[in-house]
């Protein structure tokens, strides 16, 4: 039997016990659109898929007890060590048991990746406006499967015991301890009693293994349903308007695509994996809560909440008979109130613009300077944070002192936000005013020409008609009544914009000369 | 009265120029002093006084200035009556001292003194009060010292400053403990029992003679491990690893996005 | 130009005449169909509409190959296709390109077979301790994957019609017919359960389901304890020796001026044999830092003049910003330095913090020697030593 008459066979066969053709025949015919920046978010699916697979394998050879053993495989310089068994099966896995390393290390590097294509895939979003209506749910979903993507991979490096994880429990017990009413009970709570016990392994490996997994799985199939259904988005380009989706078709060109890219991605986790060496525990030994490194850090997700608690000023505020650790505040007050903002961002940007209608095609940047200021001034804070995570690292490498790290990063975290913001609303209203000028009076020639008057004009060549869509805004630039593209009018800055501005130069003239 | 001069027979006599006298003069002096001065050689170690001596000549020379006179110390450095040979002898080879600068730090430099005055002058330094002595491991001793209990004194005692790795951390206020992947065993012993700069001092009862030759065996192993999984990636822990995935992973699979993706709107 | 007027505004007749016999929907497997690559070339379209053009006119995607008249290749009720390559075929003059392609495309295939086989082979071959192990075995996974990867995708590009599709989007909200016949039907069936009239049905219904739900958060409270004071008290008791890991007990002169060591509490056992409790449950907060200061270099507090014995002075270890042991000690400027986030404690002055976000300065230990010349506790830290929490008095 040929090959298509046994693929036509079996998918009669499939067809008369579920009907599957019909449904089948739309889904093939699905379209996608296909740029590049759409493949962000696959990245993080596909490694997600790795470290389910990877996943898998290390969690036959790792065991989570804190049973102290002696350690006894191959790796000299611990042979004869008290260690857990959580630890000296990491160490087997590492040394002893055959591709464990590689799998161990793909597992890890999967998890950064993952996170990070994340953070990428969000930022793709946030700045093109997807979030909007009737995606704001999707967005949502995403928020929450950052935060769960980041807890997992803080429980995941935390399993093998090891000095630098946990040192970072450690301190992950301190944070909950420092919540008000609860914080004693809760940490109690969390390590079946005082720190360390011995139930905490135990329990990070169930909610690493079964629980986040089992949410996340929940909601990455929310999440591509909704898009599934939905539809993507698209740019703003030739042939694409808000009722139709221009792109190419699931079968054969788009599955084709998404499949390539999953290997591509395993591809570059596997290499990752056999050359990169990630978390040699072995370097650090067995957790002990009297011993510490220095340069201790987590994974590079949560390197910003490092730098915030780093960062701190020592206040702690006594009495009544009750303590406020100085951790509750950088450690629990500011991502809860940064991933709630994150949530919660598609109904304020509703809220404050007034927009309530559908959106399928995308913004650039530009179109819209105030969310791409915000983006921008938070990518910021957030890098200030990041940098100040490893301040020790880089005092060290790059002699400098430690304190002045910390003073600069606390200063830094303050202004440097408002300025990301303040220039970059500026070069987004640029960027538009450009475009503007290439649409109405086409590109500069560089050429004066003298008209008979005497006067001098440049030449100008004009764009095809019509002109590029990309060229027109989504929205007209907002113009306010100083000219200078920003509406501020009814605002509190507006206000004292005008306040200041005609303190100079009066307002109704404008400067002298004009 | 007459006389008869022989004009050819006597050459005649110029008396010599008064500057080639004194020329001469010195060269003879010279020679002379360098047959009978002391050579800056050592001739060996068995004569212990004499070395103690040629090491206070070069102390008063070079270190008197910071250090005191007679090693008691300035407001510029600290004493080094008790320190012991040993933390001359560590600070010396490893080119700590002399400091570039008073008031520069303390770095691992190429030593100004040939090792011959660096032993002179740990003598002398050891002479001043009793200290702990130049260390000596013993080839059965480095044999039989267990690399797993030196890892466990490292990391209760000396990672917390130096990292687990043996690459070095910041301090306080601009000073920082050195990565010690150029330490050599004798070196590590005497900073343990030295405290060189702000580093403690660690005492034979609290840290045993073979537990020190266990931490220095196992600096050395630590300072250059095999990795088994790839590149070391500097055994810093997450931010190179976090540098990785940012600038190698994650920039490949975009790239990798680009080339299949469609770069039109 | 009428069927692209059609094309443009999407298929509102699915059995538009142009489609119809496009073999589509005139029967057939699809996999014949795709086997003999039917489907005319079409690329452009649209050119020069009154209305907004599809494609502008010249624009053309992938290579350029022949083009025909803008005619849509497939129609039907899911997708359009506006524009679609002409399929390379045997006869066609890219026909070398075609085979390059194929070429690289089985290059692709052939070495992530390979690279899948030496996979297999050093799985079951590899020696597992060489430095080699690790290192191969993954390069052969990123090649056996990147293999199949770039294999699809040069197949993608080259040996694949290029297309750009249309699909319209239909409004997703429900039409108001339905979202009213939703809304009436909910409507009735809560009506007709009778809850809305019986509110003592509502409020036992309500009431049993809220504390059912609370029957599993009450088995969450199984995983802890109740704090009775844990958090209050260390193993220090009043006489316990100040003993190092190995167990030693530390004796006056045991550390020189500029010395540190890390101790832990030794508890005489039945016996009266001092045992140093070093196990990770009491290292958590009974660690202790006992240093050697010179003579007079210490300014204690008023009143604990007695707890420090010749330049001794013990404190916890333990951060109270966040636990970790603040082990980095500066010998020349008497700072404890924690390495997490940098708290500094100045050990002359009670281990007070002046940098960093720490907020209380290190518990001190009231140390004395025995008539043995040991070190011992006079007893516990009269604080809770570690971080703060909400009660901590």
């Amino acid at each position: 039997m040929s090959l298509a008459k046994r693929a036509q066979h079996e998918s009669r066969f499939i067809d008369d016990r579920l009907g599957s053709s019909g449904f089948l025949k739309t889904q093939l015919n699905k379209v996608f659109p296909d740029h590049w920046s759409f493949m962000l978010g696959e990245i993080a699916l596909y490694s997600f898929i790795i470290l389910l697979l990877t996943g898998v394998y290390l969690s036959f050879f790792f065991q989570a007890s804190p049973a102290e053993t002696i350690y006894n495989g191959s790796y000299v310089p611990l042979k004869g060590v008290t260690v857990s068994q959580a630890y000296a099966t990491t160490l087997d896995i590492s040394f002893d048991v055959r591709a464990g390393l590689v799998m161990r290390q793909i597992h890890h590097w999967s998890a950064l990746l993952f996170v990070a294509a994340i953070s990428v895939h969000l930022c793709r979003v946030f700045f093109t406006g997807a979030f909007r209506k009737p995606r704001e749910l999707n967005w949502t979903i995403g928020v929450g499967l950052l935060t769960l993507g980041i807890v997992e991979g803080f429980l995941g490096y935390s399993l093998p015991d090891d000095l630098l994880s946990g040192t970072g429990i450690r301190i992950g017990y301190s944070i909950v301890q420092s919540i008000p009413f609860l914080g004693s009970w809760l940490g109690f709570l969390v390590f079946g009693g005082e720190y360390p016990g011995t139930e905490i392994i135990q329990r990070l490996y169930v909610i690493h293994i079964l629980l986040i997994p089992g949410i996340i799985l929940a909601l990455i199939s929310a999440h591509l349903a909704m898009v599934w259904h939905q539809k993507h988005t698209q740019f703003r380009g030739p042939g694409r308007t808000e009722n139709n989706v221009v792109g190419s078709r699931l079968w054969p060109k788009y599955a084709a695509n998404g499949s390539a890219y999953f290997f591509v991605v395993f591809a570059m986790c596997g290499l990752l994996g056999g050359l990169a060496q990630i978390n040699p525990i072995w370097l650090y030994g067995p957790y002990d809560p009297a011993n510490v490194s220095a340069a201790s850090q987590p994974d590079w997700y949560m390197g910003w909440l490092d730098g915030s608690t780093r960062l701190f000023m020592p206040w702690e505020f006594r009495g009544a008979g009750v303590t406020l650790s100085p951790l509750f505040w950088p450690a629990i007050i500011m991502p809860g109130l940064i991933f709630t903002a994150m949530a919660l961002y598609p109904t304020l940007e509703a809220k404050f613009t007034g927009d309530r209608q559908y959106h399928n095609l995308l913004d650039r940047p530009r179109d819209n300077p105030t969310r791409t200021a915000i983006g921008a001034a938070s990518i910021g804070f957030y890098i200030v944070l990041w940098i100040s995570g490893g301040n020790d690292v880089i005092a060290s490498t790059f002699r400098i002192s430690l304190n002045a790290m910390t003073w600069v990063g606390r200063i830094a975290c303050i202004t440097v936000a408002p300025i990301t913001y303040i220039f970059t609303k500026r070069i987004c209203i640029a960027l538009q005013k450009r475009d503007e000028e290439l649409r109405t009076h086409g590109i500069e020639s560089g050429l004066i020409r003298q008209l008979p008057s005497g006067e001098f004009i440049e030449v100008s060549i004009p764009l095809p008609d019509p002109a590029p869509i990309e060229l027109t805004p989504a929205e007209p630039i907002e113009e306010g009544p100083s000219g200078d593209g920003a509406r501020r009018e009814g605002t509190l800055v507006g206000r004292a914009g005008r306040a200041v501005s005609g303190f100079f130069v009066n307002r109704e003239t404008g400067p002298p000369g004009s | 009265m007459s006389h008869v001069t022989n004009a050819r027979s006597a050459p005649r006599r110029r008396p010599l120029p008064a500057t080639l006298v004194v020329l001469l003069g010195l060269f003879v002096i010279a020679g002379v002093w360098l047959l009978v001065a002391p050579r800056s050689k050592a001739q060996g170690t068995g004569d212990n006084a004499a070395t103690v001596t040629k090491g206070r000549v070069l102390f008063e020379r070079g270190c008197s200035s910071c250090h005191g006179l007679h090693g008691e110390g300035t407001n510029q450095a600290p004493t080094l009556i008790g320190v012991g040979a040993a933390a001359a002898d560590f600070q010396l080879t490893t080119g700590r001292m002399p400091l570039p600068a008073p008031g520069a730090e303390a770095e691992r430099r190429d030593p100004i003194y040939p090792p011959e005055q660096i032993e002179a002058l740990s003598a002398y330094v050891g002479s001043l009060a009793p200290g702990p002595p130049i260390p000596s491991i013993g080839d059965q001793q480095w044999k039989d010292a267990d690399l797993a209990e030196g890892g466990e004194l490292f990391r209760a005692n000396c990672a917390s400053c130096h990292q687990a790795a043996g690459k070095g951390g910041a301090l306080t206020y601009g000073k920082h403990a050195p990565a010690l992947s150029e330490a050599t065993p004798v070196e590590a012993l005497e900073a343990i029992r030295t405290g060189p700069e702000n580093m403690p001092v660690f005492s034979p009862t609290q840290i045993k003679d073979d537990q020190a030759v266990a931490i220095a065996k196992y600096v050395q192993f630590v300072t250059n491990p095999p990795d088994p999984g790839g590149a070391g990636l500097g055994h810093l822990g997450p931010i190179p690893e976090g540098l990785v995935i940012w600038l190698i992973g994650m920039t490949g699979v975009a790239a990798a996005a680009l080339w299949i993706g469609s770069r039109q709107a | 130009m009428s069927d692209s007027d059609n094309r443009e505004t999407g298929p509102d007749s699915p059995n538009s005449p142009e489609g119809a016999d496009r073999g589509w929907e005139t029967g057939g497997s699809v996999f014949d169909r795709s086997k003999t690559g039917s489907g005319a070339a079409a690329t452009g379209g649209g050119a020069g509409s009154g209305e907004q053009a599809l494609l502008p006119a010249g624009t053309s995607r992938g290579t350029d190959r022949a083009k025909t008249a803008p005619v849509p290749a497939f129609v039907g009720p899911y997708a359009t296709i506006l524009a679609r390559e002409e399929h390379p075929d045997r006869e066609e003059v890219d026909r070398r390109s075609y085979r390059r392609g194929v070429r690289l495309v089985t290059f692709w295939f052939a070495l992530a077979g390979v690279a899948a086989v030496a996979f297999i082979v050093l799985n079951f071959a590899g020696d597992v301790h060489k430095e080699y192990y690790t290192p191969v075995l993954g390069i052969c996974i990123g090649v056996a994957m990147a293999g199949l990867g770039f294999g699809l995708v040069v197949w993608n590009k080259r040996l694949m019609p290029d297309e750009e599709a249309v699909q319209e989007r239909h409004p997703l909200h429900s039409s108001p017919d339905d979202v009213v016949a939703f809304e009436e039907d909910f409507a009735r069936g809560y009506q007709e359960t009778g809850v809305g009239r019986h509110k003592v049905l509502r409020r036992t219904l309500l009431a049993a389901a809220g504390l059912l739900g609370l029957a599993p958060l009450a088995m969450i409270f199984n995983f802890g304890s109740i704090p009775h004071g844990e958090l209050q008290v260390t193993r220090w008791t009043r006489g316990a020796r100040l003993a190092t890991r190995d167990g030693v007990a530390l004796r006056l002169g045991d550390l020189p001026i500029g010395g540190i060591a890390t101790v832990y509490p030794a508890i005489p056992d039945q016996n009266g044999k001092f045992v140093a409790l070093t196990d990770n449950q009491t290292a958590a907060d009974s660690t202790v830092m006992l240093i050697r200061l010179r003579p007079g270099e210490d300014q204690p507090v008023p009143g604990r003049e007695t707890w420090s014995v010749e330049g001794h002075v013990a404190y916890s270890k333990i951060c109270t910003h966040a636990g970790c042991p603040v082990g980095l000690y500066e010998r020349t400027t008497q700072h404890l330095l924690c390495p997490c986030h940098q708290s500094t404690f100045l050990v002359t002055q009670h281990c007070l913090p002046i940098f960093g976000p720490a907020a209380r300065p290190l518990p001190q230990l009231p140390i004395a020697v025995d008539a043995d010349g040991y070190f011992i506790a006079q007893s516990d830290f009269i604080e809770p030593v570690g971080p703060s929490w909400w009660s901590r008095t």
